[in-house]
């Protein structure tokens, strides 16, 4: 995890309760003071998901002005349908505003992705020239589709990850902690960015503990 | 999504499931179709990362950025950089664009629940009458002065809510093109006002507004293009009273001064007594001293 770290102000004493102002929002559309507060909590959390949404899906490091222009997508998504989307937030903690907002900026960053998958799909086209004399060399066209490296390594990891839960004496917990595994050793997540979610329920060293118990059983 | 390990968990269910909201058995389930399934296991790897609650400086300095294209793309203009640390500047501009949001829902509301505009011309006139974005002159624009101010430049109109709006009027280019154009998003309107200038129907006020577009869009080759759509305006409607202030501003914008002294009297011909005349004088008397 980066140094230097910084972390976004969340809630003021004698604000409104977050999930309470989500759906306030979602019913009262006429009250300026209402709005004013969403924006001043939420607009920097809006802002930040779509990046890190954008940055994940496209692999690209300049996402400002995509983020900008989804950035109102995300408020047109919220507030469109009489907001329907800000009525049916049912959360009931700070943690499932953000989690909501998350979820909906991700699907305005999907739906954007899917569209420029689509548009480029459509656009490569392979001069037929080129597909012939590729075909008579014996070689592969340079755009053709490569090997998913990331696939092979999740067929290999299944087995083990059957052993893992297999042979786990905390057999209540043994799904949750082949997750833990998987999620540090396949997906790259550091222990403290494990624990930093309650529903795993464990500290950064309650996940250090596991992942070293798992990684040793399968060494022995 | 169904495969060999089940039902494809829900986002929600991704996030209850890291909120730890969810029912024992439910979990126990979840968890089974996680360690199966890759590609749920993927999206909730996404939503861990875009959860993570701390912001890197590299991701504080592009917070910075998008706030700062997101005051532009809204004419709130940013407060003058400080020396002070990236989150400070990051909320001040989330300052200026609540006010930008605020007024933006307001006028949402007010076009939904009030006026209640049934086309999208109607809400691209409303959004006319608010404010004048620039010097050039729309099609079918009323007059208003050019306000000049320190701070807030405009009344603060926010017109991303009303992008929906429009979408459920079923905009067509032109009036996309107008609507885009009335927040100054040139990349935005001009693709729209090309196409509609294409369109065999295009009228003299299509030109006009095309032409209004690339003279405000500030491109240098761009400007140039804006003379041949005023005059293409003209040629349509000869009368057509805002091509003729464009072109004389566009002359003016250029440094023709002969040529813009020439059409601004052009223009005081056939319009000598309304407000636009009133500041096509005050032009012209400003090139003649």
């Amino acid at each position: 995890m980066p140094g230097n770290l910084q972390k976004f102000r969340w809630k003021k004493s004698g604000e409104m309760f977050g999930p309470d102002l989500v759906r306030e929002c979602g019913e009262r559309f006429t009250d300026r003071e209402l709005w004013h507060q969403f924006q001043e909590r939420f607009q920097g959390l809006i802002f930040m998901y779509v990046m890190r949404s954008l940055r994940a899906r496209f692999a690209q490091q300049d996402v400002t002005g995509s983020a900008s222009d989804l950035a109102q997508e995300v408020y047109v998504k919220l507030v469109q349908h009489d907001g329907r989307v800000l009525r049916s937030f049912k959360g009931a903690s700070d943690f499932s505003v953000r989690a909501f907002l998350a979820r909906v900026s991700d699907s305005v960053v999907r739906d954007h992705h899917r569209s420029v998958t689509t548009e480029k799909r459509s656009a490569q086209v392979i001069p037929i020239d080129q597909a012939k004399a590729a075909e008579a060399s014996g070689k592969k066209l340079s755009d053709a589709p490569k090997v998913d490296v990331s696939q092979l390594g999740s067929v290999l990891s299944l087995i083990d990850i059957e052993r893992i839960i297999e042979g786990d004496p905390d057999k209540k917990n043994a799904r949750r902690n082949a997750l833990i595994f998987q999620l540090h050793y396949i997906n790259g997540l550091e222990s403290g960015e494990i624990a930093a979610f309650p529903g795993f329920g464990l500290t950064t060293s309650g996940v250090q503990t596991i992942l070293a118990r798992l990684k040793k059983r399968l060494q022995g | 999504m169904k495969d060999g390990h089940g039902q494809c968990l829900t986002d929600e269910t991704l996030t209850e499931y890291l909120e730890g909201n969810l029912e024992p058995a439910f979990k126990a389930a979840s968890e089974s179709h996680l360690v199966a399934c890759e590609r749920c296991r993927d999206q909730l790897v996404v939503f861990m990362r875009l959860l993570r609650e701390e912001v890197t400086p590299e991701e504080a300095g592009m917070l910075q950025s998008i706030s700062t294209e997101w005051d532009q793309q809204h004419s709130i203009p940013m407060t003058p950089p400080r020396r002070s640390s990236s989150y400070r500047r990051y909320f001040v501009g989330l300052v200026a664009a609540v006010a930008a949001l605020v007024a933006g829902v307001s006028l949402w509301i007010g076009i939904n629940h009030s006026a209640e505009p049934k086309s999208a011309l109607e809400v691209n006139q409303l959004l006319l009458d608010q404010n004048r974005p620039f010097e050039a002159r729309m099609a079918g624009q009323p007059h208003q002065p050019m306000l000049r101010l320190r701070g807030v430049e405009e009344p603060g109109v926010s017109y991303d809510l009303l992008a929906g709006q429009m979408t459920q009027f079923g905009a067509d280019n032109y009036e996309m093109g107008r609507f885009y154009l009335l927040q100054k998003n040139f990349a935005k309107a001009i693709p729209f006002l090309e196409t509609a200038a294409r369109e065999a129907t295009a009228g003299a006020a299509v030109h006009n507004d095309l032409g209004v577009a690339y003279l405000e869009a500030g491109n240098s080759s761009q400007v140039a293009m804006a003379e041949q759509e005023f005059r293409s305006a003209l040629q349509q409607n000869k009368a057509f009273a805002a091509a003729a202030f464009n072109l004389a501003l566009f002359f003016e914008r250029t440094n023709a001064t002969a040529q813009a002294e020439a059409q601004w009297k052009q223009y005081l011909a056939f319009d000598a007594e309304s407000d636009w005349a009133r500041e096509a004088r005050e032009r012209l008397r400003g090139l003649s001293r």
